[in-house]
């Protein structure tokens, strides 16, 4: 699966690998994530049309909308925790390489 | 209500009246998390990043439409070859938003001139030529060589743009001087 793996992608990729079965909200992901609207929902957006995220809306409080909430599928909690794999494996590598040519 | 989340709310109903079925969905989200926000001006704040990111993705649709219209009129038909053009069409259109890019600068940069002008001789720098040439061209081609550095890693075809377009600024510059 071909995606640009932006550090901003991986910071929600992140964000959602904490509690991968909760459903989370926008603006709880920018929070915690810190990244502004116009960042984070293009992100979202591409994440949900490539079928890593799923989309729904709750049921709202009375007086209060329903809200959009996102969690990974099960390809992309897959997709997320090879890539975090991955990442933790070349950041273990790096000091071995770096002692190896040294 | 205060006016920051009132200008936040129109702003965001503004922008779902524009959003193409596609992310009209996407649009309604960010409309409903306004309300979830605490305070007045991020969500204002907020409303501007959703605007932003719904017209940008208007725009990516709206052009990609264009794209497959214009294709259909002209009988292209979707093969690897159209695939190396669209490759060579996004270069291409890089390398123009860098001329756009550098071109908006260098006439704002132009429209400005006056108003430097009269700055320096508030502080006692007479207009001249070398004045001219050191407050606002210089500081122009400065701004877009590190513009270019900055994008070349990640945006190399619009950096092409913007040097190309700052090469150019240069030589017209090197020309009229050496014609006085």
């Amino acid at each position: 699966m071909k995606l640009k793996l932006s550090p901003q992608t991986l910071l929600i990729l992140d964000a959602f690998l904490d509690h991968p079965a909760d459903w989370k909200y926008g603006y709880d992901l920018s929070r915690s994530t810190g990244l502004k609207s116009g960042t984070l929902y293009p992100l979202l957006m591409r994440l949900a049309e490539r079928k890593l995220l799923e989309t729904a809306w709750e049921s709202g409080e009375p007086g209060r909308p329903p809200r959009h909430m996102y969690r990974f599928t099960p390809e992309g909690m897959q997709f997320a925790r090879g890539n975090r794999e991955s990442r933790t494996l070349a950041q273990v590598g790096q000091p071995i390489l770096h002692e190896a040519r040294g | 209500m205060g006016a920051p989340r009132t200008l936040a709310r129109r702003l965001l109903r503004a922008a779902l009246q524009f959003a193409s079925p596609a992310c009209r969905e996407w649009a309604e989200a960010m409309l409903s998390e306004l309300e979830f926000i605490e305070g007045e001006w991020p969500a204002l704040f907020w409303a501007l990043g959703c605007t932003t990111a719904i017209f940008r993705q208007c725009l990516l649709e709206w052009g990609a439409q264009f794209g497959r219209q214009v294709g259909n009129l002209l009988g292209i038909r979707q093969t690897k070859e159209e695939s190396r053009m669209n490759s060579t069409g996004k270069k291409t259109l890089g390398v123009l938003s860098g001329v756009g890019i550098a071109l908006a600068l260098g006439v704002g940069a132009f429209f400005l001139r006056d108003v430097i002008a009269d700055m320096l001789q508030a502080v006692g720098i007479q207009r001249s030529m070398w004045s001219h040439l050191l407050s606002v061209l210089l500081p122009t081609e400065l701004v877009l060589i590190v513009a270019a550095v900055l994008l070349w890693k990640r945006r190399a075809a619009v950096s092409v743009g913007i040097l190309v377009t700052c090469a150019v600024m240069a030589i017209h510059v090197a020309v009229t001087l050496a014609s006085r």
